[in-house]
């Protein structure tokens, strides 16, 4: 079976440290599986050096049947190269909500700090080629 | 009065979650101490009065994080929380004080 891959973007704006914003997305009631995710630091933050950690990521599937995705996010001061889509293969119910967190880790010194934003990059697909279970990130 | 037991009741259905196990838990904190973890591995944990610590505790967990707001004496919701749940008090209790839950054990 063909499949169409269709990708999600959600965009989170953190305006000040230690903050912890919401998630709430509707996915389209067509996207079948999500197969791969990033999230990184899109604009905002002007570091010199690469920080492991910035804040941390939570998103629950399925409106909060799934908690599967538990990452840190990092910041590059340079970006060289884009990262891979990490693997997940998550079965999606029709048009149910994403639910979930970002929270800042209050790892930027406060002289550093400017809102920034975070985008979440789903990979989803429109139909499932193969059996598809549930699996963690982990 | 909102109800809150058919809160969870009915979120737990929505989930398509059967719990093994429905009962209290409680934190108990101690004057001088403000950092605490609990374990809710496979389970779920309710915050059913929020309003019993500090405005500013922030409460982190695998699938949700509070930060205890300011008007919380006017908020009726309750939230949970599950996997290693640390709350970080905003100030030192004075006096012991005792945190209640309601736990979902999976």
């Amino acid at each position: 079976m063909a499949t169409k891959i269709r990708y999600r973007i959600i965009p989170i704006e953190v305006s000040e440290l230690g903050q912890i914003v919401e998630i709430s997305h509707k996915l389209p009631l067509h996207l079948k599986v999500c197969t791969g995710f990033i999230a990184r630091h899109t604009k905002g933050l002007k570091l010199t050096s690469n920080q492991n950690e910035i804040g941390l990521l939570a998103l629950e599937f399925n409106s909060r049947k799934q908690l599967l995705i538990n990452a840190m996010v990092g910041y590059e001061s340079r970006v060289e190269q884009l990262p891979d889509y990490q693997e997940v293969n998550i079965p999606l119910e029709n048009g149910q909500l994403l639910t979930g967190y970002y929270m800042d880790t209050k790892q930027i010194a406060p002289a550093d700090f400017n809102p920034y934003t975070i985008q979440v990059y789903l990979r989803c697909e429109l139909e499932v080629t193969n059996d598809s279970s549930v699996c963690t990130t982990s | 009065m909102y109800d809150f037991l058919s809160h969870i009741n009915l979120q737990l259905e929505q989930r398509c979650i059967k719990p093994k196990l429905q009962q209290f838990r409680y934190l108990s904190l101690e004057p001088g101490l403000t950092r605490y973890e609990m374990k809710a591995y496979n389970e779920i944990l309710f915050l059913i009065k929020p309003s019993q610590l500090p405005v500013g505790t922030v409460i982190v967990s695998e699938c949700r994080s509070r930060v205890i707001p300011t008007d919380v004496a006017e908020i009726q919701g309750i939230e949970d929380f599950s996997g290693l749940v640390t709350i970080q008090l905003s100030g030192v209790p004075a006096k012991k004080k005792t945190i209640e839950f309601i736990q979902i054990t999976l």
